[in-house]
């Protein structure tokens, strides 16, 4: 059986409710997107807040916060399927308790564990590599495209870290970004596709300061390096290139 | 001069420092503050010679009183010298951290005047970022050699880590290159250490202690540059671990920049050399083994062909092949191919059921290397053959450096 939900989290832990109980092999997908697939039943999930409460208290006293992130983390990723494999692993949580984690000897299992894996290593490298650019209003705006959906995780972190500031992350790939400022974050959806990360700098113009920063930095990181001990295979496997476009010492 | 000079000159005088690591401090950021460490610590940036970015890391000053023979900034080069002032420093720091190029602050220096001088300085500038910049970021303190124990004292209340350079692996080494004696350098180390342990103590009755140095303490030591063999060093690291409680011992391959007939005569730094040394620091670390274990004093030397952990194994080769369904977390250690998080890996999935060879491949078992050493449910993977030939080439063909290829290539294209 297949359930449809509204793309939210909620809405997604609502549909685990759902297909808790459901006998036949399950799938959990999008609505919005979905490719309709013969001799399959099809149901739409309501998304109600008690319902995704109780799965996400329920999943809190089982696995605690640790457990409970990776289950967000492949949610997050937003590769096909992962809602099922999620969904598995709930299930499986609720069955075998942290274990489930580690029983790699299930197909999906493995599969939503890599899929966690994966996302952890990406927010884990972004959190090093954002690079923000200081504007004229003095707001601290940082553009990025990962590869998965981890702006929520990303904000959690610059949130402690950049307290005192104002700043935006601005994920060009989805087109959506948050604005904090003084302890409050806010969610900011780009209509406009146009929206890249060159137009929002050059609109509102850089800060006085912040070329000479810039020029500092990329020269202090041509200094650093030991001339002996060249070695560009090294560097790309720590640092993919598909990070370098917003990367300051890169451009 | 201008700022962006200073910090072309004191960024590349600090360059050889091989610690950069920003982990083992969770502060906690305040609110309408800037900055909070991050327990795993994190990299910012690679540069070109791979090695990671983590902290700003740069000498407070290159004038130095000393002449130590492998050191860029002894007294005798003549080499551009430069010196921050205090309010430069905090601000470039604030200013990165801000844009987010830098995890914190990593600051040494040379030595000017005399050692309690220049640690003053360097621990204005911590107190700095600290009292009046609202600054919870990593900050690392190098301590000078010969500094006094007030001035160690103080360095821990702002600095996440602290550190001093044992620099050499044996006394005898240090006096004929340096012009620091064994004595300053174990004594503030021996200080640090007390003081660490009195203040986790302490700390454990009544939070409202300020926290010393929560990253505790690493040194770092120069390989190659003397006749000191890998037993010495292997040894001098597990002393260190043991009694410093030391967080890292950091090997920095000796790169020639001055000529002086103290110093042998290379061409390249000895990379090779450091990484097999990083390895068998890893085993102590991380692998539960002992140096002797790692070193013998028949062969006081690491093997350039196999890793530590392989050369183990195969002089061990009676004690394997180990059935992975019911070995020791300890011994699944000591496998070749199985890393850390693979052996935790696999003593918690065997509590879902037993594991065969695929399933290890899933958990990240490299089987081509582990393949001699192990059996799933009684059986040795199909189509291994175990003689001292196979394991020998299986061994040798994955032990090799990254980009240690790429290294031999670039010199030859050079003639």
């Amino acid at each position: 059986m297949i359930f449809l939900y509204d793309g939210t989290f909620e809405g997604f832990l609502s549909a685990v409710f759902d297909a808790f109980l459901c006998k036949e092999k399950v799938e959990i997908g999008k609505k919005c997107g979905w490719q309709p697939q013969l001799f399959s039943e099809t149901v739409e999930v309501e998304t109600v807040p008690e319902k995704a409460e109780r799965v996400a208290d329920k999943l809190l006293s089982v696995c605690g916060r640790r457990g409970f992130s990776s289950i967000v983390y492949i949610f997050l990723s937003e590769v096909e399927k992962c809602e099922t494999y999620d969904f598995y692993l709930i299930k499986t949580l609720f069955k075998r308790g942290t274990k489930a984690f580690s029983y790699f000897q299930n197909e999906k299992i493995f599969q939503a564990v890599n899929i966690r894996k994966k996302v952890a290593r990406e927010f884990d490298k972004l959190l090093g590599l954002l690079r923000f650019t200081e504007l004229s209003s003095g707001m601290f705006y940082a553009p990025f495209e990962p590869e998965f959906n981890i702006l929520p995780l990303v904000t959690t972190h610059f949130y402690e870290r950049l307290s005192g500031t104002k700043w935006m992350i601005h994920d060009l790939r989805r087109g959506i970004a948050v604005y904090h400022a003084e302890g409050n974050t806010e969610n900011v959806e780009f209509i406009d596709e146009m929206t890249s990360h060159l137009n929002m700098i050059a609109v509102l113009g850089k800060s006085e300061n912040e070329e000479d920063f810039a020029k500092m930095w990329k020269n202090y990181f041509k200094t650093i390096a030991i001339e002996s001990r060249i070695n560009p295979k090294l560097q790309r496997q720590f640092m993919p290139q598909r990070y370098w476009k917003y990367m300051t010492e890169k451009n | 001069m201008e700022l962006i000079e200073k910090l072309e000159i004191l960024g590349a005088a600090a360059k050889f420092d091989a610690s950069c690591s920003s982990s083992g401090s969770d502060r906690r950021g305040s609110f309408g503050g800037i900055g909070s460490a991050y327990k795993a610590g994190i990299c910012h940036s690679w540069a070109a010679d791979g090695r990671c970015i983590s902290l700003l890391k740069v000498l407070f000053t290159n004038y130095c009183i000393n002449d130590c023979a492998y050191c860029i900034n002894r007294r005798s080069n003549d080499v551009r010298r430069a010196a921050f002032t205090v309010d430069e420093l905090v601000m470039l720091t604030m200013n990165f951290y801000k844009r987010n190029y830098i995890e914190g602050l990593f600051l040494s220096s040379g030595i000017i005047k005399n050692a309690d001088f220049t640690m003053e300085k360097l621990i204005s500038v911590a107190k700095k970022l600290r009292k009046e910049e609202n600054f919870n970021g990593y900050i690392h303190l190098k301590v000078i050699p010969g500094a006094s124990e007030i001035l160690v004292k103080e360095a821990g209340l702002y600095a996440d880590r602290v550190s001093v350079n044992i620099e050499l692996p044996s006394e005898k080494s240090l006096k004929l290159l340096t012009e620091k004696s064994r004595e300053s350098i174990i004594k503030p180390m021996t200080s640090i250490s007390c003081d660490i342990i009195e203040n986790r103590e302490e700390r454990s009755k009544t939070k409202k202690l300020p926290v010393f140095a929560p990253a505790g303490q690493t040194t770092q030591l120069i390989v190659g540059a003397t006749p000191d063999n890998d037993r010495k060093i292997v040894k001098l690291t597990e002393a260190f671990y043991k009694k410093f409680s030391m967080k890292r011992v950091y090997y920095s391959a000796f790169v020639p920049v001055n000529s002086d007939n103290r110093l042998p005569v290379v061409s390249l730094p000895p990379l090779d050399r450091e990484h097999r040394l990083y390895q068998a620091d890893w085993l102590m670390r991380f692998y539960g083994f002992k140096a002797d274990e790692i070193v013998s004093e028949e062969n006081p030397f690491l093997s350039e062909d196999i890793d530590p952990k392989a050369f183990w194994a195969m002089r061990n080769m009676h004690l394997f092949p180990l059935e992975i369904n019911s070995a020791a977390f300890e011994m699944i250690l000591r496998v070749p191919g199985i890393g850390r998080q693979s052996a935790f890996r696999i003593v918690s999935a065997r509590k879902n059921g037993s594991l065969d060879f695929d399933d290890l491949k899933r958990i990240g078992v490299v089987l081509k290397r582990a393949r001699y050493f192990i059996t799933c449910r009684g059986k040795m993977m199909p189509e291994t053959v175990v003689s001292e030939q196979t394991v020998l080439e299986a061994m040798k063909s994955t032990s090799t450096r990254a980009g240690a290829v790429d290294h031999t290539f670039e010199q030859l294209s050079l003639f």
